[in-house]
């Protein structure tokens, strides 16, 4: 098991580096000159070269690059062209705030992605499992925004039972109670279209299984048909944990616009903001936390899997 | 290998064979159609004993054999009787029924790569098995069981087999241990649905070895299900032929396989290659046997059969004797007066 | 896009154990791909002929701002500026079709290319590509799209551009799954052993039998990226303004959420409407070539 989670480790280490790359070429592409846009059109050519010397800007990409690395490495992930600040520890409490309210909508997507997918294999006729059918079919294809504005428009602004924006009250404590309330609606809002995957995955899954011959075997063995569904059940964990690992890729990304509906402060509310005001350097560093954060959570995932799976941590 | 028989007055009487089938029908049912897999199906299983239903895939040789445990649940609709030792068993409230499965009757699948949960150590599979028979109370005791139980089935390392998961074990091991948790509660009756056509060659002698061994230990009746008249014909006992869900022809498997009564059996053996015999002398029955819910009025194998009548072809001949011991469902095979079969 | 392999619902139960030799139906498309393939053919119709048919999309008349849907002359009201909502609409479907197609023609060329060159090549030339496209695995694929239209900077082509890019990664696993369970069958090993050379294997053999799974897999993809291209729009890094564009029609009319609730509802549902189109299209066209395809991260 040791050995297993060891190697997985290994494997991250050149994806954390290809990851790297890929957020430095996204800061070369950038159209347009940075000295110049820095300095103004007043710039005399003697700060322009004091500029680019000062930034490294006249050394070859690759040392460009390392430079580059070293800093992030060391935490400095550069200073923001809008706010004027460090960008790192902004970064850092968006990022807290965008795992809460993701691990709330994991949390809400697995529990209502399993009943849906559950309840539509076990039950594949009826009227039941054709709704749940159809809402797994819509929640993949509906835009996010699209929701929360829906969600807003009911639940918030019209019947006005919970609040539409931000993290807590500004007049409140900031207690649990607060954030649980000002969480509910975004975090059901990001949950929908990986609760629609989960469900359609999970459905195929218990078919599966259920399809295997262990299950008229231990039935075959005298044990009892709850039991028999805690073999199945237990069998299409890995396989969840496959498609739970897949979605945290997307609830990461989809936070974005759920965050801008609700004006959640998370990442994607910072880059958000940042798109308006072209402050590249937070969109790229709330990129890159972003993707460490989903290389991290996938390795929890994969230990998990060899957890429940032997076959895997062969 | 044949089975001796006991001579034990028992083992005559019927009413307390271990397992009697009588008029057995299956029927499956979806919201679409239903289809008749297994139509009236008899015969008698004593203690000690084996019975082979012999057949190829889609005569319902399996589904007989599943039928008799009810694993089918709603999908089937199961007429007629099946007795263990005169007790009725179709139509038994669900948890006597469980008890009874495992139990009394346990069943060997084909895959043992099926038949195992691939996320649970082989010894926790088998001690959850002895634990819900009530076979054994203490954990400890379960665990001891388990390892006699393997090494029972000739594994030589019961202790490390045990602690496996079946990924870690070869096709043959795998199976010995889902037949050390089919006679882990000592069944009276073992289904065995085609045990060997998952393994290799080498392993299939010694899986049936296995099985007659176990059966000579402890007066299991066997019903065995095969499609290999090889497999048949090692084993002994009785069998029984079956064609389109309906048995053909039945007897001990000495006098069936050596001097067949019924035209589908002589067609089966002809098929064979015999040692000795040029390659040209082969030959196969003519056509394919008819799909599943499509099966012909009046004799089934009739459209196949080279001595079909013209009456085959509209009354479906019942199963009759034959001769001492034996039975058939043919006029061919009886020249004599139709003498219905007692049960 | 998500991909599951769904067994027959009317399989008898333990068909395992009991044979059914029924005969072989005919494959065809459900009544509900086909109802799909109905609307996806009705939104190119309205895509090309569409924007001639309606009024200019930006004329707008401040005085009639906000008016409800069925009002006079304006089937689905008028937006915050007075605009027709219906004439945006319809003049917005070339453009919104466009931002989620182009990606994925580009990444289904681009993506087939590499994963077949990558199931054709040895173990090196495998590995360097797939775990090169493995690090964009390792992304949160909206936000790379994000990241990447950021810095290239607003407007359709860039938009366009930044969703190629995170469409080709899964288009080329699907390519190159394909590619090597053919490259394992017998017959590629007799091609091989005739003398031909890679590339005639690649085009004549391996791109044939490639070409039906990744059919079906960016006929779902594109209901993906239509709803992927409008979210760029919506954070306003697709087209500009006045530009009528699904996307951004959503972002104009939330402003007014309170006011006309309904207003915002009318693009994201023509977004979902062509989203779903696509999918139910892809899951028709799985089921009827019988293609597996592997599920999208």
């Amino acid at each position: 098991m040791l050995g297993y989670v060891g190697r997985r480790l290994l494997m991250a280490i050149p994806i954390l580096f290809g990851v790297s790359i890929v957020i430095f070429i996204t800061i070369k592409i950038i159209p347009g000159d940075p000295v110049a846009s820095l300095l103004g059109p007043t710039g005399s050519p003697e700060a322009r070269a004091a500029l680019t010397e000062r930034l490294g800007l006249n050394e070859p990409w690759p040392v460009q690059y390392v430079t580059w690395l070293g800093h992030t490495l060391t935490g400095d992930l550069g200073t923001s062209i809008a706010r004027r600040s460090d960008v790192a520890p902004m970064v850092l409490d968006a990022l807290m705030n965008t795992l809460i309210l993701s691990a709330a909508a994991a949390v809400i997507a697995i529990v209502l992605g399993v009943a849906v997918g559950a309840l539509t294999a076990l039950r594949r006729t009826g009227i039941l499992a054709r709704l749940g059918n159809a809402l797994a079919l819509f929640s993949i294809s509906v835009p996010q925004y699209s929701i929360g504005l829906l969600l807003i428009i009911y639940l918030a602004a019209g019947a006005g039972l919970f609040p539409v924006s931000g993290m807590y009250n500004p007049n409140g404590d900031g207690g649990f109670v607060d954030l649980f309330n000002h969480l509910i609606l975004p975090a059901v809002t990001a949950a929908l279209v990986p609760a629609g995957i989960i469900a359609r995955m999970f459905r195929s899954s218990v078919l599966d299984v259920m399809s295997m011959d262990f299950v008229e075997a231990l039935t075959s063995r005298g044990l009892s048909h709850r039991r028999v569904m805690v073999h199945a059940f237990h069998n299409t964990v890995p396989s969840l944990l496959t498609v739970a690992g897949l979605q945290i890729g997307y609830l990461l990304g989809g936070v974005i616009f759920v965050e801008a509906v609700f004006a959640w402060p998370g990442i994607g509310l910072l880059v958000y903001q940042s798109i308006t005001q072209r402050d590249l350097p937070v969109i790229q560093a709330g990129v890159l936390v972003s993707a460490l954060a989903f290389v991290v959570l996938n390795l929890v995932v994969d230990a998990l899997h060899g957890l429940v799976d032997p076959r895997i941590r062969a | 290998m044949t089975t001796s028989l006991e001579k034990d007055p028992a083992a005559t009487d019927t009413t307390v064979a271990p397992l009697q089938v009588t008029d057995l029908t299956t029927t499956f049912v979806s919201r679409h159609r239903s289809v008749d897999v297994v139509r009236g199906v008899s015969f008698t299983l004593r203690r000690g004993e084996t019975m082979m239903l012999l057949g190829e895939s889609g005569s319902g040789k399996s589904v007989t054999a599943r039928s008799i445990m009810q694993l089918y649940g709603s999908a089937a609709k199961i007429g007629g009787s099946v007795t263990m030792n005169g007790r009725e068993l179709l139509g038994l409230p669900a948890p006597e029924l469980r008890s009874l499965r495992g139990g009394q009757v346990a069943l060997i699948p084909q895959d043992p790569t099926g038949a195992l949960d691939p996320l649970r150590r082989i010894g926790s599979q088998l001690v959850e098995v002895l634990g819900v028979h009530g076979v054994a109370t203490t954990k400890q005791a379960a665990r001891r069981r388990a390892e006699e139980l393997l090494a029972m089935v000739g594994i030589p390392d019961p202790k490390r087999v045990a602690d496996s998961y079946p990924h870690q074990l070869s096709g043959g091991m795998r199976q010995r241990a889902v037949i050390a948790i089919a006679v882990s509660c000592d069944p009276q009756v073992l289904i065995a649905d085609e045990p060997t056509t998952a393994l290799d060659v080498t392993v299939q002698a010694q899986i049936l070895e296995l099985i007659v061994e176990l059966q000579q230990r402890s007066g299991t009746a066997v019903l065995m299900v095969t499609h290999d008249v090889g497999v048949a014909r090692d084993f002994g006992g009785r069998i029984g032929v079956m064609y389109a869900g309906r048995l053909v022809e039945e007897g001990p498997a000495a006098q069936v396989l050596g001097e067949p009564r019924h035209p589908y059996t002589s067609g089966l053996l002809a098929a064979l290659p015999t040692p000795g015999v040029a390659r040209g002398a082969l030959r196969s029955i003519v056509g394919s046997p008819p799909p599943v819910g499509a099966f012909p009025a009046g004799c089934a194998f009739a459209p196949r059969c080279p001595q079909a009548r013209p009456s085959c072809h509209e009354q479906d001949p019942p199963l009759v004797t034959v001769a001492p011991d034996r039975a058939a469902a043919c006029p061919v095979a009886n020249p004599g007066p139709a003498q219905e079969r007692a049960a | 896009m998500t991909a599951t392999i769904e067994a027959s619902p009317n399989a008898v139960p333990g068909s395992g154990a009991a044979p059914t030799t029924a005969p072989r139906r005919r494959r065809r498309m459900t009544v509900s791909a086909r109802i799909a393939a109905g609307v996806v053919a009705l939104i190119v119709l309205v895509a090309i002929v569409g924007p001639l048919l309606v009024g200019d999309p930006n004329a707008g008349d401040a005085a009639r701002r906000l008016l409800p849907a069925g009002s006079a002359g304006h089937i689905l009201g008028t937006d915050g500026q007075g605009r027709d909502v219906f004439a945006r609409l319809i003049d917005g479907t070339r453009l919104s079709l466009l931002a989620g197609l182009v990606p994925v023609l580009f990444a289904a060329v681009v993506g087939t290319t590499l994963g077949v060159t990558a199931g054709l090549s040895g173990k090196w030339g495998h590995r360097a590509i797939m775990r090169t496209l493995d690090v964009f695995y390792a992304f949160p694929a909206v936000l790379l799209a994000i990241a990447i239209a950021a810095a290239l900077g607003s407007g359709i082509s860039n938009s366009i551009i930044a969703l190629a890019v995170i469409l080709v990664p899964p288009v080329a696993r699907v390519a190159e799954t394909e590619t090597r369970r053919l490259a394992d069958l017998d017959y590629m090993d007799a091609a091989r052993a005739s003398g031909a050379s890679r590339l005639a294997i690649a085009t004549r053999q391996v791109l044939p039998n490639v070409a039906p799974p990744v059919v079906v897999y960016c006929t779902a993809l594109i209901g993906l990226s239509i709803v992927y291209a409008a979210g760029l729009s919506f954070l306003g890094l697709g087209v500009s303004p006045p530009t009528a564009e699904w996307g951004l029609m959503v972002s104009d009319h939330t402003q007014y959420i309170y006011t006309a609730p309904f207003l915002a509802a009318i693009p994201a549902l023509a977004i979902l409407v062509a989203s779903v189109a696509f999918n139910v299209l892809g899951d028709g066209l799985r089921d009827l070539l019988d293609v597996r395809s592997e599920a999208r991260a």
